[in-house]
């Protein structure tokens, strides 16, 4: 269901600056370990709540408690990209269970949580058919719509089309830690970025999201059995999981500074192309003997100065000469292939990967426009134990949360070992012979935590 | 209130810059290249006259095109000009906050004066010269006098009136550079005094002012950020800059640095041994580019670690509370020269550790490498290892500062370009330093007693790798840390006490 006109209309006046000024008067709850003030009228029900307020049809009897709607809100936009790491973590659990069905149902709601917090900071709150923008005066509107997951894709379609969308895009996305619209800014012709476009040529087309809600009711409520492909070989899904954590690996500071080396890479050679036009797909060894290419890219490093790597280690990483290999998860996040295909679920989760980075660099920068030191401020939520699980022992948190990047590459590389020498790999064996590194690699959560750099 | 006519009277220095060689120059007329006086003005005006004087009036309707950017054809972009009016109003990094961070009321310290020290360029146009087929008005030249003792009078048109006042026909003075900072006041309603340096030719011809507009914005390489820290080491401490930009402008960008010069230097223990893409397949070999990276950050290039303890290459150090003065070269060498004397203490070590480390044969060592030190199973050439060995090396340094007089090194090298000779003289410039290298050794003896054996270690004793399956993982680090710290205080002499005070203050 396309959204109407009248959506449109009142989306557009959904704020981002509203929903951080009202995170700045929320670090207030942080102080008392709370994300929402105890008195907030939305905290355990805010369907019903919002039924409440806005009865019937009729507009004029609209009475929300515009404080606690923002609230919720602007708080729901980091809690949410949390769950959306944490259902991502499950899915992979349920992939080196050797349920793929079980990973596709939970990866799409890692998407889903994504999308829900992507829009959730910029002022659009979703909820059952009645859902709320948040405008520049803070104050809510309430519009009418489809149910949460129809509308929540529409949304997010209409949001990436939009300048809010692209800005929050542009700013989520931090390669050598600028932000991507620096990079496009001495990029000749990167001004012309269009976010929709770029989704696409990172893999994530926004249109398939729906598609995957459709895959998941096949997993959800229909037998498996009848439709099921079954799992992929074990080492395949350990490679997937690999390449997945590789793609994750955290900055100094947290971050994803190798997935996003690679969205910039391929992004600029998506306006290269479009510049260039080219009878046949280029491959990396063209981008790296072609002279008009190394020329753009020597002129865009001239002109800032990215961390992470040497200027000389850039050149080579986008000019295609290191790493020319495209990462998996953009490979598989841009397959079209339907739920009955054994790399379905994968293909899912690839998607959800994307979007939760998405989704994490846009309420970093939230709590980042609060304070800067965001981690103490937030140690009620990080330390207690629906966050830290089995991430750490309790009074003993990580120093900073890139550290716990050494659990993953631990366990990554026992697991490796592992397959190289067993002589019948499968997940029972798997799990009981590498049971503790096994759920250490499913703990896509920490994700979350090195990624708001906190 | 009755505003006061600003005077009509500049007072100036003539600032005379002319080189013999530069009779050589080919002056032209024809090419707007005329000789130009051998001196230029310099004085301070506020902004609003300059701006009346030069032609830049505020925006209305009825205005054709712009200022009367009669001589250089110019473009006005808007957002430059807000941005430092921001600036002026509220300083750097106030004025570049979203809104929604300068609402919070969190970041108010982060408000610092925004001066504008640099001069405005002019040109005070002649009676005889022509823009656009116009020349000044007589009544409303500006008239320079010069005086005896080195200064000039400059004379603004006897009828100016200030920020109100209009010419007739072309503008008496003519913006060469800083026009973006005169437009910056178009609408400004700023109490207090704000005056303009000002720097004025007289006559100046069109070519040379478009060159200086070129030499003065565009041929200059612009500092990049690491160098600027290693002019003023001041900055590294600065709490507003940290606060704004947070780990990455200096500490980040150092860390990368100093990574690649620890890979590449021919003296380094670690040249060619870090994975510097984080290829697979090195893992066991070659500990990545960035777990060396979170480790310096970690180390010696972070900021304060509890209340007690900075890094040397990053917060301020001794009683003075100095920041010490080391260019990245410097930093490297310093670094370089601790790992080699731990990897040589290493070396001569006949502990049982080592010595079972070197009867295991690994195919992944470099012709040469002493196993101890570089071998797949231990700790030194593994994340963990690396991170407390940096962080011990530091801490150890830093509660020895000045003791060791480390501020009495380093501090002379200002390359932009690092290279291998500078990092080999700071290196060997370092080895005389007789009191910190044998400081280091002293350390470096304690830590080659410490059995750096990992858990996979073969033939471990089982005790031992249990021990060692404690430091695994990212609960590792602080585990091996205190014990490296306890072993290390269960020595002898300085380093013992080191130690403790390092244990302490660190809380362990």
């Amino acid at each position: 269901m396309a959204l109407s006109h009248l959506n449109k209309a009142a989306l557009s006046k959904a704020s981002r600056t509203a929903i951080g000024q009202r995170m700045s008067q929320i670090k207030k709850n942080w102080k008392r370990s709370r994300w929402l003030t105890t008195s907030n009228a939305y905290r355990s029900d805010p369907i019903g709540r919002i039924d409440q307020d806005a009865p019937d049809n009729d507009k004029t009897r609209w009475t929300p408690n515009h404080p606690h709607l923002s609230e919720y809100i602007a708080a729901s936009a980091v809690v949410h990209c949390f769950d959306g790491w944490s259902f991502l973590g499950r899915a992979l659990e349920a992939e080196l269970s050797g349920d793929p069905d079980a990973a596709r149902h939970l990866g799409y709601y890692a998407e889903l949580r994504a999308a829900m917090a992507l829009l959730a900071g910029d002022g659009i709150g979703v909820f059952n058919s009645k859902h709320v923008i948040i405008d520049n005066a803070g104050q809510g509107a309430c519009l009418r719509g489809a149910g949460t997951h129809a509308f929540t894709w529409d949304a997010l379609q209409w949001w990436a089309s939009n300048t809010a969308g692209v800005s929050t895009l542009q700013d989520a996305i931090r390669p050598g830690n600028l932000p991507l619209r620096d990079w496009l800014t001495h990029y000749p012709g990167g001004s012309s970025f269009v976010a929709t476009s770029w989704l696409k040529q990172w893999g994530l087309d926004l249109s398939r999201l729906a598609d995957d809600r459709d895959a998941r009711n096949m997993a959800s409520y229909r037998p498996t059995a009848f439709t099921s492909a079954g799992p992929t070989a074990l080492a395949d899904t350990l490679d997937v999981i690999t390449k997945f954590w590789k793609i994750c690996e955290p900055g100094a500071n947290g971050g994803f500074p190798v997935l996003d080396r690679h969205l910039l890479r391929r992004g600029i050679q998506f306006v290269f192309d479009a510049k260039h036009s080219s009878a046949t797909p280029r491959t990396a060894a063209n981008y790296r003997s072609d002279t008009k290419y190394r020329n753009d890219i020597e002129a865009m490093l001239g002109s800032i100065t990215p961390s992470g790597l040497s200027q000389d280690q850039w050149g080579r990483f986008l000019g295609y000469v290191d790493d020319p290999e495209t990462p998996k998860v953009l490979v598989d996040a841009s397959a079209t292939s339907g739920p009955t295909h054994p790399n379905h679920s994968k293909q899912v989760l690839a998607r959800a990967t994307l979007l939760l980075r998405v989704a994490t660099g846009s309420a970093a920068n939230l709590l980042s426009s609060v304070a800067s030191a965001s981690r103490n401020e937030l140690k009620f939520w990080w330390s207690g134990d629906s966050v830290r699980r089995r991430l750490w022992l309790e009074n003993n948190p990580p120093i900073q949360f890139s550290d716990l990047w050494q659990d993953i590459d631990e366990a990554s590389s026992s697991v490796a070992g592992w397959l190289q020498s067993a002589q019948h790999p499968c997940c029972h064996s798997l799990w009981k012979e590498q049971g503790a590194e096994t759920a250490t690699l499913a703990t896509a959560e920490r994700v979350a935590l090195w990624g708001l750099q906190l | 209130m009755i505003k006061k006519k600003p005077s009509t009277l500049v007072h100036a220095l003539k600032v005379r810059q002319w080189l013999s060689e530069w009779d050589e120059i080919k002056w032209s007329i024809k090419d707007r290249g005329a000789e130009p006086q051998h001196w230029f003005y310099q004085f301070s005006m506020q902004a609003r006259d300059l701006k009346a004087l030069s032609g830049i009036y505020p925006r209305t309707t009825q205005r054709q095109r712009g200022a009367a950017d009669l001589g250089i054809q110019r473009r006005h972009e808007v957002a430059r000009s807000d941005e430092i009016f921001k600036f002026v109003k509220y300083g750097y990094p106030w004025s570049e906050l979203s809104e929604s961070k300068r609402k919070s009321g969190d970041f108010q310290d982060l408000r610092q004066p925004g001066w504008l020290p640099t001069a405005i360029v002019v040109n005070i146009l002649t009676a005889t010269e022509k823009r656009l087929g116009k020349q000044v008005a007589k009544n409303e030249l500006v008239k320079v006098n010069d005086l005896q003792d080195g200064t000039a009078e400059i004379h603004l048109p006897s009828g100016f009136t200030g920020s109100e006042w209009r010419h007739s026909s072309i503008p008496p003075v003519e913006v060469i550079d800083g026009q973006h900072r005169l437009w910056a006041f178009e609408d400004a309603n700023l109490s207090g005094d704000f005056e303009l340096p000002v720097v004025a030719f007289v006559g100046l011809d069109l070519r040379w002012q478009a060159y200086l507009f070129y030499t003065i914005n565009i041929k200059p390489k612009k500092i990049n950020a690491s160098l600027a820290f290693d002019l003023y080491p001041l900055l590294r401490t600065q709490e507003w800059l940290t606060k704004f930009e947070g780990h990455v402008i200096y500490r980040e960008t150092r860390a990368q640095e100093l990574v690649d010069l620890l890979w590449s230097h021919p003296d380094s223990p670690w040249h060619h041994r870090i994975n510097m893409l984080g290829e697979p397949g090195h893992k066991g070999k070659m500990v990545t580019q960035a777990a060396w990276v979170r480790s310096l950050l970690a180390s010696f290039i972070k900021s304060w670690e509890g209340p007690k303890i900075g890094g040397l290459f990053g917060s301020v150090v001794g009683k003075h509370e100095t920041v010490l003065p080391w260019s990245r070269t410097e930093q490297a060498a310093f670094l370089i020269v601790a790992g080699q004397t731990v990897r040589d203490a290493i070396s001569n070590t006949r502990k049982p550790w080592a010595k079972a480390l070197r009867d295991h044969v690994s195919p992944n060592l470099f012709e040469g490498d002493d196993a101890a030190f570089y071998s797949p199973h231990s700790l030194l050439n593994q994340d963990q290892g690396i991170r407390i060995l940096l962080q011990v090396l530091n801490d150890l340094l830093y509660v020895r500062a000045d003791d060791l007089a480390l501020e009495s090194w380093g501090g002379e090298q200002r390359d932009s370009d690092a290279d291998e000779n500078q990092v080999s003289k700071a290196v060997t410039s370092l080895s005389k330093k007789s009191k910190i290298v044998h400081y280091m050794e002293q350390v470096a003896a304690g830590l080659a007693d410490y059995d750096w054996r990992s858990s996979d270690a073969p033939e471990l004793p089982a005790a031992e790798r249990t021990l060692k399956a404690s430091f695994r993982g990212s609960g590792g680090y602080k585990e091996l840390r205190r014990h490296t710290l306890k072993h290390l205080s269960d020595g002898k002499g300085d380093v013992s006490s080191a130690a403790k005070d390092v244990m302490q203050r660190l809380g362990y």
